[in-house]
């Protein structure tokens, strides 16, 4: 059965290329635009894994991993950060927070990513 | 007449028994008021000696209160850790940073103090035996950020103990978080573009959106080079406002730097296999003494020597790492048969953006920092860092003479 993921990305371009990489790789793929509909839907669709950007309007995406390690409901579900954000100490947060990685966009093509989210299958 | 004559004689007898006598006491006189006057003299100069002392003992009283009232007085937090690694003294600026009273701390060992949370987590670095000057932040709890300098107290070549200066960073270190998060968001807006670049491109160059022509795939990857380099820049950009921020704030712990080398090495194994490249790392049979220093920097500058090694080496090619001791120092040495540093530009080669010609045909990407990074963090950690290039016979064989590049690091053992 295909994989089902869930991308919590804001800009609607980027959003739209991974969504097309991962769909031709044969993932499910599920859109949420802000961090409060990632929350809407990660509860209701129980995603395979969570792609989720940093800076988001409404809820951020500290914010939401934090909510989602904290509700034993979700809190297996594997996130992997996909963001622009890069220091250090972001990086530490996410992956204090839970992330099971950390990927700076503008280092990784989308290919490279859809690896990544095999190799967190494995 | 014999009568009168011996009532004569006796007469002057008595008259000399007499002016005898009178010399005697005269003499006696005499020399007693020279004894006297010497003695007057030995009292003045007893006086004098004692006023003198008295002074001296009045002026370093003075001096001493003077220099007492000046570290009480003094704004930064001053504490006195003695040999027997005791408080025996504490400003008032470092009572109230540490929100402690003296009367709690004072002439106890430091042993005995880890009780007190504002206290427990510089007792280590307190009691350290130093050669020179560490810096470490910390936090008291629920207080301000500290900068806690330590440094040893000499007297006569011998160490007496460690003088202990805390700082309030707290505003300090609240521009720079704010400054930290401007750059992190600057750099995230510049991300977003070059993101977007390389995203749409690399699923165009894979015909995810149709078939495109060789030509049209040739353009693709130019512009993609060139977007590669705008990250590479922006990456740069950031390391070094992060290494100015951090640049006053020295983080020294014990470091097995043979250890650091290895888990390099394991690092890039999979690099390093797949450009079938020989590496060996040689290093004694015993194990070499830990050098107190800031690992983490220290770990990122030999990880850039290393990386530059084996992205410069062609596949097949040869890298050695050396670990030694010499002349109290210990030596670093990474040798390649890579494509070398040309004569023209061994100058610029530690230059902040500077590439050189030759590194910019093999590798396209690059902010041209690495090195520029390395010697600031090896001199911050008072080593030393040079080159050779060719290498010349550091790596031996035939076929490698007049290739690669040899990188020199020295650090002290103190």
């Amino acid at each position: 059965m295909a994989k089902n993921i869930l991308i919590v990305e804001d800009d609607e371009f980027l959003r739209g290329l991974l969504a097309k990489q991962l769909g031709s790789q044969g993932f499910t793929i599920s859109e949420a635009i802000n961090g409060r509909e990632g929350e809407e839907k990660i509860k209701d669709l129980k995603p395979d894994l969570v792609l989720l950007d940093l800076l988001l309007p409404d809820v951020d995406g500290f914010e939401f991993l934090a909510k989602v390690k904290q509700d034993p409901a979700i809190s297996s579900i594997p996130v992997i950060i996909l963001s622009n954000l890069g220091q250090k100490e972001d990086i530490d947060k996410g992956l204090k927070l839970g992330a099971t990685d950390f990927l700076i966009k503008a280092q990784f093509t989308p290919e490279e990513i859809v690896d990544k989210v095999k190799k967190a299958f494995k | 007449m014999f009568e009168n004559l011996l009532s004569s004689i006796n007469f002057v007898s008595a008259c000399f028994a007499l002016l005898f006598v009178l010399i005697v006491v005269l003499f006696l006189n005499w020399h007693f008021l020279k004894k006297i006057k010497k003695l007057e003299i030995a009292k003045d100069n007893l006086r004098y000696a004692l006023e003198d002392a008295i002074r001296r003992c009045y002026r370093a009283e003075k001096e001493k209160n003077n220099a007492l009232s000046l570290l009480k007085n003094f704004n930064d937090g001053l504490i006195i850790i003695n040999k027997k690694n005791e408080i025996s003294f504490i400003n008032d600026s470092a009572e109230k940073l540490l929100d402690i009273e003296k009367e709690i701390i004072l002439n106890k060992p430091l042993s005995k103090l880890k009780h007190i949370q504002n206290i427990n987590p510089m007792i280590d670095l307190m009691q350290s035996a130093l050669k020179g000057i560490y810096k470490k932040e910390t936090e008291a709890k629920k207080g301000p950020i500290l900068e806690m300098s330590v440094s040893p107290i000499k007297h006569s070549g011998n160490i007496d103990g460690n003088l202990i200066t805390l700082r309030d960073i707290t505003k300090e270190k609240i521009s720079q978080k704010r400054k930290s998060e401007l750059i992190s968001l600057l750099a995230h807006q510049l991300r977003i573009p070059t993101s977007t670049v390389k995203w749409s491109l690399s699923m165009m160059s894979a015909g995810d959106f149709g078939k495109i022509s060789k030509e049209q795939k040739g353009i693709i990857k130019k512009i993609m080079q060139r977007n590669e380099e705008m990250v590479s820049l922006i990456d740069g950009l950031l390391e070094i406002s992060r290494n100015s921020d951090g640049e006053y704030l020295f983080n020294p712990v014990p470091t097995d730097i043979a250890s650091v080398v290895q888990s390099l090495i394991n690092f890039y194994q999979e690099e390093i296999k797949n450009k079938k490249i020989r590496l060996e790392f040689q290093k004694p049979t015993i194990k070499l003494p830990e050098i107190v220093l800031d690992k983490e920097k220290i770990k990122l500058a030999i990880q850039n020597v290393i990386d530059n090694a084996i992205k410069y080496t062609p596949e097949g090619g040869e890298i050695k790492i050396l670990l030694f001791l010499r002349d109290g120092k210990m030596q670093l040495e990474v040798k390649d048969s890579g494509i070398g540093i040309p004569e023209d530009q061994k100058e610029k080669i530690f230059t902040k953006f500077f590439r050189a010609d030759n590194a910019r045909l093999k590798e396209k990407n690059g902010s041209g920092l690495g090195l520029f990074f390395v010697k600031n963090i090896i001199e911050q950690n008072h080593g030393k860092i040079w080159f050779s290039s060719p290498a010349g016979s550091a790596l031996g064989g035939e076929s490698v003479q007049n290739k690669g590049s040899a990188f020199y690091i020295t650090l002290p053992l103190e």
